[in-house]
């Protein structure tokens, strides 16, 4: 009988056969860390554009956050 | 000891998931490939799924002059982020580059740097000023931030290559970002160099720490043909008998004799009677675990002659 198989197979396919070398243990891990880490990336961004609407010239802040987000 | 490609893949993922490299270092039993694999692939959909945020971004862009860009940077946006947003951003505006990038602080652009997208590395690489990105790479070798120096010595052109080396005398950081150049691309990068600064840098590093030591000898071992045999004759010949002895003891200790036995295959015989001279040679421990090491024909060849060359200096 096989194994099943890992996280990382299951979410990125392919190549099969490099990410079948990682453990099961191994694949939660690293899918634990990479799922946390883009929350992270998008909450940095999203903070960061609050940000920097609240420091340009008034003029720009109402076109800037139309196109930043949208309102 | 985990071979330096290995390291500086384990590194990469590190940073790239915002772990420490040492809870990752049971990943080493894979090797750099499956690592690098993993880590190519989580990089390009961690930056592609931020698309349409970088797309926001970009079109804000014309509405702010560079001088605003850099000013609004400083003030809130963290290195971090916009090392993640600056590549997305920077390919948009390419003719915007070099005139951003010129106005920010070059402590910025180090704390920047490990961030960025490495598919847009070669292209920023080429648009980058070495007046700029000199005091930027000075930094990140002195923070010891050897892997993201790497990244763009290894998609820099060749001049900028010449820039770096001559422009930056901390040769210990040059040898240790050369280090950790992945096989494929090190002997390009290395021939870019002009071979008399190769030997100063690997000189340098030969009477450096443990750490820079080892990963000379990775370097020597990894450089293949004609500069191989240039570079391993060239170095180990001007090095004092102790210096050499040092060498081959720093190896034995972690691990890189096999690595060692590599460099010596390109050495002359004159050469060779110069690391036959040494107490390392001599002695019996060393001399089994440099036995153990020779693990393929070539490195029991290179063994057999440092072993014929101490036996005749032994029996004058």
């Amino acid at each position: 009988m096989t194994a099943p198989d890992n996280r990382l197979v299951t979410e990125f396919g392919e190549p099969r056969e490099t990410f079948a070398l990682f453990t099961a243990e191994e694949a939660d891990q690293l899918w634990a860390l990479f799922s946390q880490a883009i929350l992270a990336h998008h909450d940095g961004l999203d903070a960061s554009m609050d940000k920097v609407l609240g420091v340009l010239p008034r003029l720009m802040r109402a076109p800037a956050r139309k196109i930043l987000l949208g309102r | 000891m985990t071979d330096v490609i290995t390291r500086t893949e384990i590194a990469k993922l590190a940073r790239l998931l915002g772990t420490d490299a040492d809870s990752l270092a049971h990943l080493a039993r894979l090797g750099p490939e499956p690592l690098a694999v993993l880590r190519t692939r989580m990089s390009a959909q961690l930056f592609d799924g931020l698309a349409s945020t970088f797309d926001r971004v970009n079109r804000l862009a014309p509405l702010m002059p560079n001088a605003l860009v850099v000013s609004v940077v400083h003030k809130v946006v963290p290195p971090g982020v916009a090392g993640r947003a600056g590549g997305a951003v920077g390919l948009a505006h390419r003719s915007r580059i070099s005139g951003v990038i010129a106005g920010l602080r070059p402590q910025y652009l180090a704390d920047a740097a490990p961030y960025l997208d490495p598919r847009v590395i070669p292209i920023l690489a080429s648009e980058l000023d070495p007046d700029v990105i000199v005091p930027t790479a000075e930094i990140l070798l002195a923070r010891g931030d050897f892997i993201t120096a790497s990244e763009f010595v290894d998609h820099a052109p060749d001049d900028l290559i010449v820039q770096l080396t001559a422009r930056i005398n901390n040769d210990a950081g040059l040898l240790r970002t050369v280090a950790a150049i992945s096989d494929h691309r090190l002997n390009q990068v290395l021939l870019a160099i002009p071979v008399q600064r190769l030997i100063s840098i690997a000189l340098s590093a030969a009477g450096g720490d443990d750490e820079v030591v080892l990963e000379a000898v990775s370097v020597l071992s990894r450089t293949v043909n004609d500069l191989g045999t240039t570079l391993a004759n060239e170095v180990i010949e001007r090095l004092e008998v102790a210096a050499i002895d040092r060498v081959l003891s720093v190896a034995a200790a972690g691990d890189h004799i096999r690595e060692l036995l590599d460099v010596f295959t390109q050495l002359r015989d004159d050469v060779v009677a110069r690391v036959a001279l040494t107490d390392a040679v001599a002695d019996e421990a060393f001399r089994a675990q440099a036995q153990r090491a020779s693990d393929t024909d070539t490195r029991r060849r290179s063994w057999a002659r440092i072993i014929e060359s101490a036996g005749v200096h032994s029996a004058g």
